[in-house]
């Protein structure tokens, strides 16, 4: 046998007394890596698969301990419309394209403005992390592991090692679907539920918006429902994107085909995803999306129903 | 100093001035404090008194004056007791004729030298007033301080209830015989005798005067009023002359009788008024919505006191001698709490496995409203504890009191006053720079060596506890030395009447007639201390990487100019995210304190001596007195509150913190204090799940629990002030983090997200 290399998984965020995520009070892990690029994404920071290097202005007291700090030069600092006797506005600027996320800076920061999302974990970190939590998953129904991302389901050797520490503990996928169908058939064993997400129905809008198409999600709903595993299907709503009827029309053919899925979960849009593109240096979204009223999501409720669709919760 | 909340405060001083004269008469007529103290008691009653207001179902609001008799801060002061700040600025910018001056003037020296206060301030023994010099902690950057007052009484309501004025007086009147045939003191009975005929009188001043109100509306055709008035003056005039026979009774009585004490604390409510309430109902008397009608008045009363961290009420838990009755009543003290919407009482729920589901449901919803309240006192943790922290039996045990903060009493047996406080953050400032005060240069404490000059880090940390024991020690003498100038001072008759043993042995509380007299020393920084230490030993003795020189500097510097240093120090880890390294820090200083305070007891002579780690705004007032400190702390910036993690430094969430704060035990101290605040939004999304997470908390040790659940105007509001709303916790998509430590985009997110 020959010596394999530990596996690791970068992972963005673990939060902690998920209350949404599954049943109970839940760990939520974030792996980095997602192969969808939806334009409303709420965690743009999860779709790289590398570290990227955050920058919160509103902390910044420009004392230039990152500009020291980076090899690669990437930081610079400086004064704009100085005039004698006065500073002027003092500029903060990260060159992108020479940051390698490697962190130095995050390091000598101590005001909390630069921040590394992204962090390389074994399967012995994560677990000890984990570990904090196990006392709050006998609390009510029972609560337990969640693998989100990015898109967990291209970390499966890392999850199933992770599964392992925790026999008994309920686990919980939420996936795009846009992942190997062999990986789903692989892990469905140890999986207690899905959370799959169904986004767009037309096949050239969801490459549009999503930047892949949504043949292999839906082969892999199948799949899932075919082989038993217990499913929940989420539905982001996106105002102007998918709030029509047709997308609405095949969620309940959906739910008519698939009727194991145990309930339909709207996730309607939220705008907390929109201040991370400016601090991770992402570039900004295709279109502008209004945000719900309570209203107009209760009215998506009552649409759904009369097609059909009678057990939906709000997210 | 509190405002009394009555609708026509008292403009000048002309009662301060007869109390003066009153008091000046008392001291040249009789030589027994308990005479004087009953003379003072007749110049304040029913001068202080203010007349029943529109809303009031019970007779009863007072305004303390600048000068009298009082037991502590809030009651106007503590023993014979001047406010000279507001006397001054009477005659600075009062108006009033030439006598009219000359009195105060004349008030104004005559108290100075006489005020119980200053009597207590200067007679402090010369050999720990070098340590206990002042006590103008708000002013002074002080590693302890001496706090002065009798606070703390809980008198046994349910005795008075239930043998009236006349019970009582009987009572006395044969202990007074006994002590006649034995040679005991006579004078504290004949003067007890005279105090429970004043309060008599008290009751029919205030029934006359409910008469005439209901005159008035009956004048004006409002019949409702009217025959309130009429009930509220025919309970007077019946508890005056016998025991009270229903729950207005038994409720006027316990109010007054508090009020002219004074006390702050009102008992276990549901105990004392359960019975009557039950009869009330089943007789007819009164409808369940007018007994939280009744009670809600009871409430806004103690509320008119205004004395913030006092006026607890308290039901539930093991120990009440009617627990059915006493559980009815619960129900419905929950519900006037919930529809008073005030700062007092201070109410307080305790609850065990035997807690029925109406009350623990109806103590959820009160919470989930936004009202704090209950406050939850967890009695399965907190029975054994103080069991072992007391050395009590488990029937002593379960009548356990939190008190003003969250110190632990038993009622009408122990007192307890907490009557030092400490700040072992400025403490370890000092230790580490060999007993130097940073700011004023005092060399305060042992002399011990400075960081640098210590070889390991265990050496620094038995440097540390050096100064903590002594301040400690200091304290504890203070204590004793405290309640032995009281005892010669004050026999405090109305709380004496009504705590165990005192008539027995004829002797006031303070004066050898208290059966457990213990006493506490408040705790403040001990959270940053821990986690100051944790710094020093990870940077300057294990890694290396700071040297103690360095250290100083940048905290001279509050780290301007050290940002590397900043930056290692704000890199260890913290106390409040299950992290095993500093969490042993702090249960290890926590333990050393809570021992060396326990010690003390049988050192200087106390029933016990024991440390509490309690929630007020000092954390923040003494804060302002410590320098930058290794925790990465800076200068003058609030230190973390009760048993909570210091500001922002909690970062992996609510689990991991309440795995921190379960850490610490509950049995060598008498109270520790926690905090937990969630916006509704968690509970009207994720109910179950809150009250699992809650549950699983006092399941696994928890013993207390305040828990805040705030809407969308204290949202903003903590935007604005975040170091008011460090505890705050938001769901953010679906997940639980500190509001405090989002970006300010995500809060005004959440902001506009949450609506109710």
């Amino acid at each position: 046998m020959s010596p394999t290399k530990e596996l690791s998984a970068i992972i963005f965020d673990i939060q902690r007394c998920s209350l949404s995520d599954g049943p109970g009070i839940r760990t939520d892990i974030f792996f980095k890596g997602c192969p969808l690029r939806c334009d409303w994404c709420h965690n743009p920071e999860s779709q790289a698969a590398s570290a990227v290097l955050a920058y919160n202005p509103q902390l910044c007291r420009h004392c230039g301990a990152c500009v020291q700090a980076c090899p690669n030069g990437a930081h610079t600092i400086s004064a704009t419309n100085a005039t004698s006797g006065t500073v002027g506005v003092m500029l903060h600027a990260i060159d992108r394209t020479k940051c390698t996320g490697i962190g130095e800076c995050v390091k000598v920061c101590c005001y909390g403005a630069l921040e590394l999302v992204g962090e390389l974990y074994t399967v012995d970190e994560l677990a000890k992390e984990i570990q904090i939590d196990l006392p709050y998953y006998a609390i009510g129904e029972g609560g337990g592991i969640t693998y989100t991302g990015g898109e967990p389901m291209l970390q499966v050797e890392f999850i199933e090692a992770c599964i392992d520490r925790f026999p008994g503990v309920h686990m919980c996928v939420e996936t795009s679907g846009y992942a190997p169908s062999e990986s789903f058939l692989k892990i469905l064993p140890k999986i207690d539920l899905f959370l799959f997400d169904y986004k767009l129905t037309d096949v050239a809008k969801h490459e549009y918006y999503c930047g892949v198409g949504n043949e292999l999600i839906l082969q892999n709903l199948h799949l899932l429902h075919e082989q038993g595993a217990d499913i929940v299907l989420r539905l982001p709503i996106i105002p102007t994107v998918n709030d029509d009827e047709g997308h609405f029309r095949a969620v309940a053919s959906l739910m008519r085909r698939y009727p194991r899925i145990q309930y339909a979960e709207i996730m309607p849009f939220h705008s907390l995803g929109e201040g991370k593109l400016e601090r991770f240096g992402l570039s900004p979204r295709m279109h502008q999306y209004p945000v719900p009223t309570p209203q107009e999501v209760e009215g998506w409720r009552t649409r759904l129903k009369a097609l059909g669709v009678l057990d939906i919760r709000i997210s | 100093m509190n405002n009394f909340k009555v609708k026509n405060p008292r403009k000048n001083l002309q009662f301060e001035i007869l109390f003066t004269k009153a008091y000046r008469e008392a001291v040249k007529t009789y030589t027994h404090p308990a005479q004087i103290e009953l003379a003072c008691l007749k110049a304040q009653f029913p001068a202080i008194f203010h007349p029943i207001e529109p809303q009031d179902l019970l007779a009863g609001r007072m305004q303390m004056g600048f000068v009298g008799l009082g037991i502590q801060h809030q009651t106007g002061g503590f023993g014979f007791y001047m406010n000279e700040e507001e006397v001054v600025k009477a005659l600075e910018f009062g108006s009033g004729d030439a006598r009219y001056r000359e009195d105060l003037h004349d008030l104004l020296t005559y108290w100075k030298g006489r005020n119980t206060n200053g009597i207590v301030l200067r007679n402090i023994p010369a050999h720990i007033k070098p340590l206990l010099f002042s006590d103008q902690w708000r002013h002074l950057p002080l590693p302890a301080s001496p706090i002065l007052r009798m606070a703390g009484a809980y008198i046994d309501f349910d005795k008075l209830v239930k043998i009236g004025l006349p019970g009582l007086e009987q009572e006395v009147a044969s202990f007074r015989e006994k002590a006649v045939k034995a040679g005991g003191d006579v004078i504290l009975f004949d003067s007890m005798l005279g105090v429970i005929s004043l309060v008599k009188e008290m009751c029919v001043f205030y029934a006359d005067q409910a008469q005439a109100q209901a005159s008035e509306a009956a004048g004006r055709g409002d019949s409702k009023r009217t025959q309130e008035l009429v009930g509220i003056e025919r309970a007077l005039r019946n508890i005056a002359i016998k025991a009270p026979a229903s729950m207005l009774e038994g409720l006027q009585l316990v109010w007054l009788y508090g009020l002219m004490s004074p006390l702050i604390e009102y008992g276990r409510l549901d105990e004392y008024i359960g019975d009557l309430y039950v009869h009330d109902i089943e007789n007819g008397v009164l409808t369940e919505e007018e007994a939280v009608q009744l009670t809600m008045s009871f409430f806004r009363l103690i509320d008119h006191l205004d004395c913030e961290t006092d006026g607890r009420v308290i039901v539930g838990g093991y120990g009440r001698r009617n627990p059915e009755n006493a559980d009815k009543m619960c129900l419905v003290a929950i519900e006037a709490s919930k529809n008073v919407k005030e700062v007092l009482p201070q109410f307080t729920l305790r609850f065990n496995k035997e807690t029925p589901a109406a009350v623990w449901e109806a103590a959820q919803r009160c919470i989930e409203a936004g009202r704090t309240y209950p406050l939850l006192y967890n009695d399965d943790v907190l029975v054994p504890g103080m069991m072992k922290a007391f050395d009590v039996d488990r029937k002593r045990a379960e009548t356990y009191m939190p008190l003003g903060c969250g110190e632990i009493e038993f009622d009408h047996y122990s007192f307890g006053t907490p009557n030092g406080s400490m700040n072992t953050l400025k403490i370890l400032e000092l230790a580490m720079r060999g007993g130097y005060e940073p700011m004023t240069g005092w060399k305060l404490g042992p002399t011990t060596p400075k960081l640098a000059d210590c070889k390991d880090f265990d050496e620094f940390l038995r440097y540390y506890q050096q100064h903590l024991t002594a301040y400690i020690q200091a304290q504890a003498e203070f204590e004793v030395y405290e309640y032995e100038i009281t005892g010669k001072m004050h026999p405090f008759m109305m709380v004496t009447m009504l705590y165990d043993g005192c008539l027995e042995k004829g002797k006031a509380i303070f004066n050898g007639g208290c059966e457990y007299l213990a006493g506490t020393l408040e705790l403040y920084g001990n959270v940053n201390a821990a986690n100051s230490l944790a710094a020093i030993k990870k940077t300057v003795f294990e890694d290396k990487t700071i040297t103690a020189e360095e250290l100083e500097a940048a905290l001279l510097d509050n780290f301007v100019g050290h940002e590397r240093i900043w930056k290692l120090l704000q890199d260890v880890p913290k106390y409040g995210n299950d992290d095993e390294f500093v969490d042993a820090v702090f249960v290890k200083l926590h333990d050393f304190l809570s021992e060396t305070v326990k010690r003390q007891a049988t050192r200087v002579g106390l029933k016990s001596y024991l440390a509490v780690t309690i929630n007020n705004a000092q954390n923040t007032t003494l804060g302002r007195w410590v320098g930058a400190t290794p925790d990465g702390r800076k200068s003058g910036t609030p230190m973390a509150n009760a048993n909570n993690p210091a500001p922002g430094t909690d970062k992996k969430g609510v689990t991991a913190m309440l795995n921190s704060i379960l850490k610490p035990g509950h049995d060598n101290h008498a109270g520790m204090v926690s905090n937990l605040r969630f916006t509704r939004e968690n509970f009207t999304q994720s109910r179950q799940k809150m009250w699992g997470l809650v549950d699983n908390y006092f399941q696994r040790g928890g013993a207390h629990a305040m828990i805040s659940v705030v809407g969308k105007e204290e949202l903003k509001d903590a935007m604005a002030h975040p170091e008011l709303y460090r505890d705050l916790i938001v769901r953010v998509g679906g997940f639980s983090a500190r509001f405090v430590n989002l970006k300010k985009d995500v809060q005004q997110e959440i902001y506009n997200r949450v609506t109710y």
